[in-house]
């Protein structure tokens, strides 16, 4: 316990509350730091300017995180339905991606989408004469190089509670006179909720302080949070501006982590309640 | 006393799994309102019978016909048939009530129905006060009483069990046993057990159906399996029995190392012919001396 606590101070606590300190201050005419107390950089987050930024990256996490929740949950049900033996090696698989760089795997789809890319090439052969359609640069992009960068989170957890789920259930189901269609919605997928609520958590919070994805794959035309941020500090020089904008983006990944812990807990504390009732 | 009507035929029905061969030709008649018991070492394939019998797994060769109907390829949910799970398989995210009424939430029910039907079945299995707790909340007894009431519920034409007293301790399993029986007899709804358990069957079960290795050995009633086993197999499997080899001879008697025990000659046995004479131990009483022609020596 007492090691965690160090480490956890040493690299969280500590870097977190200077970055804190940090936002109450001014910025300096030349890019410095003038130490007098200020609240005008919060003031400055919620300028319609930065808040749509705010909501922009909101919004394109938000879809990142459906597309990823849909794909990765139907990746994980075929695994979780495969030969027994066959499993780890799926797994395997799944998560081989992640062996490479972030950056290496993002390049990949700008070779995959760009004017006279991969995909362009293979609609040529399939008879396409038209413009190269434009696939990269735009929004589409960025969500498909975050749903293809944390995929395997979401296939992660949702394998987890997917091949722990007893076969039986599914088959009782059918054998009560449910069609599979019923069973999964009845059955399997109100009984998975934990997994794909946790796969969803960490595809909306790397995907909402992401700034690598929407500079490589959005050519700079789509700013996000992330992007906002590493412009004040390397950038604009407006140090304690950027701060405040990280501990922003530090507050809403915050509000969505307890949300979860709290829907999670909720739903094991009511039944422990009713069980100390039942016995009493 | 009319003939017994046929409910269920299972005719020459076997189940390849790859070069194994789980089921291999059974026939089968369960009559209307019986509790018949499908009895057998782990791995004779009495699971895989009741399986086809769901509509789980689908018979490689062979027809299952149920009122005369051939329903092998039918899928479970539109069976007249339930089935009791071992492990009960009841929804951990649903209440007592919630699992009990799935089943006719399935069928479309008119929800006044749905619920009369509910509470007139969680009557019968003592589970009222049970009927808004969770499955995690309840014993092993109170689960069992679900699963069934979950089951009973649809009013199936037939309702399988699979090692349903399994997974209770043995003082309940007792208990359980006779309430099975006389749910089964206020029901009046067929039931097809499976068990290893020998005892189990003879208690239980009106007829039974001894498997081995994908075959059935012998299909008769708990007294007649006991009395008259067909082979060694049944004789073995089925209460304590002590062997005693010998030889066959003609008046109907095996003579032993000397002592002579009468008893039913097969007729396909020709005298001085090896044979076994199987003895129920509390068949044996013990004399001070030898007197009757049925005996043998020993001391105590």
């Amino acid at each position: 316990m007492a090691p965690a606590l160090v480490w956890l101070t040493a690299l969280m606590v500590v870097p977190c509350a200077l970055v804190l300190a940090l936002a109450f201050f001014r910025r300096g005419i030349y890019g410095g730091i003038e130490y007098t107390f200020t609240l005008e950089n919060f003031g400055l987050v919620f300028d319609p300017l930065y808040a749509g930024i705010f909501l922009n990256s909101a919004r394109i996490a938000g879809t990142a995180t459906l597309v990823a929740v849909v794909i990765g949950y139907a990746a994980a049900y075929a695994i979780a339905a495969a030969p027994r033996r066959w499993q780890p090696v799926f797994l395997f698989f799944a998560v081989l991606p992640f062996w490479s760089n972030y950056l290496i795997r993002t390049y990949a789809w700008i070779v995959l989408l760009n004017r006279e890319g991969l995909v362009t090439q293979l609609l040529r052969w399939f008879g396409y004469t038209g413009e190269p359609p434009s696939m990269l640069y735009t929004e589409g992009a960025v969500i498909a190089g975050l749903v293809y960068n944390y995929l395997p989170f979401v296939i992660l957890a949702c394998y987890a509670p997917l091949s722990r789920l007893n076969p039986e259930l599914a088959e009782a189901s059918r054998d009560l006179g449910a069609s599979a269609m019923t069973t999964f919605r009845r059955i399997i997928l109100p009984l998975t909720v934990p997994g794909i609520a946790a796969g969803a958590v960490f595809v909306f919070v790397l995907s909402i302080g992401n700034f690598v994805t929407p500079a490589l794959l959005g050519g700079g035309r789509f700013q996000m949070i992330g992007n906002l941020v590493y412009d004040q500090f390397l950038t604009a020089n407006d140090w304690p501006f950027g701060a405040a904008l990280a501990m922003a983006l530090i507050a809403i990944m915050l509000v969505v982590l307890m949300a979860q812990a709290f829907a999670a807990n909720r739903a094991s504390g009511h039944a422990a309640e009713v069980r100390s009732d039942a016995n009493g | 006393m009319s003939e017994p009507r046929t409910l269920l035929a299972i005719d020459h029905v076997s189940k390849n799994f790859g070069r194994v061969t789980a089921v291999d030709g059974i026939s089968l008649d369960i009559r209307e309102n019986e509790f018949f018991a499908l009895l057998g070492p782990s791995g004779c394939g009495k699971t895989t019978l009741l399986r086809m019998l769901a509509g789980f797994e689908t018979p490689s060769d062979g027809r299952i016909l149920l009122d005369g109907k051939d329903i092998a390829r039918t899928p479970p949910n539109r069976r007249p048939v339930n089935l009791m799970f071992q492990s009960y398989a009841l929804f951990p995210h649903m209440s007592v009530r919630a699992n009990v009424s799935y089943g006719l939430e399935m069928e479309r029910l008119p929800a006044t129905e749905i619920r009369s039907r509910v509470d007139a079945i969680l009557t019968t299995t003592e589970l009222v006060p049970f009927a808004d707790r969770k499955p995690e909340q309840l014993s092993g007894g109170q689960k069992q009483r679900v699963a069934l009431a979950r089951a009973l519920v649809k009013r199936p034409r037939l309702l399988l069990l699979d090692e349903p007293l399994g997974a209770l301790d043995k003082k309940l399993r007792g208990a359980m046993q006779l309430e099975l029986k006389r749910l089964q007899h206020e029901v009046g709804i067929t039931f097809v057990i499976v068990t290893h358990d020998q005892e189990e069957s003879l208690v239980m079960a009106d007829r039974m159906a001894v498997l081995r290795d994908g075959k059935l050995l012998q299909c008769d009633t708990p007294h007649a399996v006991y009395e008259q086993p067909a082979d060694r197999f049944v004789a073995d499997f089925i209460g304590v029995m002590n062997f005693v080899p010998g030889k066959a001879s003609t008046d109907g008697v095996v003579a032993v190392n000397g002592a002579r025990i009468a008893g039913n000659v097969p007729a396909t046995l020709s005298p001085g012919a090896a044979a076994v004479a199987s003895v129920r131990p509390e068949r044996v009483r013990l004399f001070p001396e030898a007197q009757t022609a049925n005996r043998t020596t020993g001391m105590v």
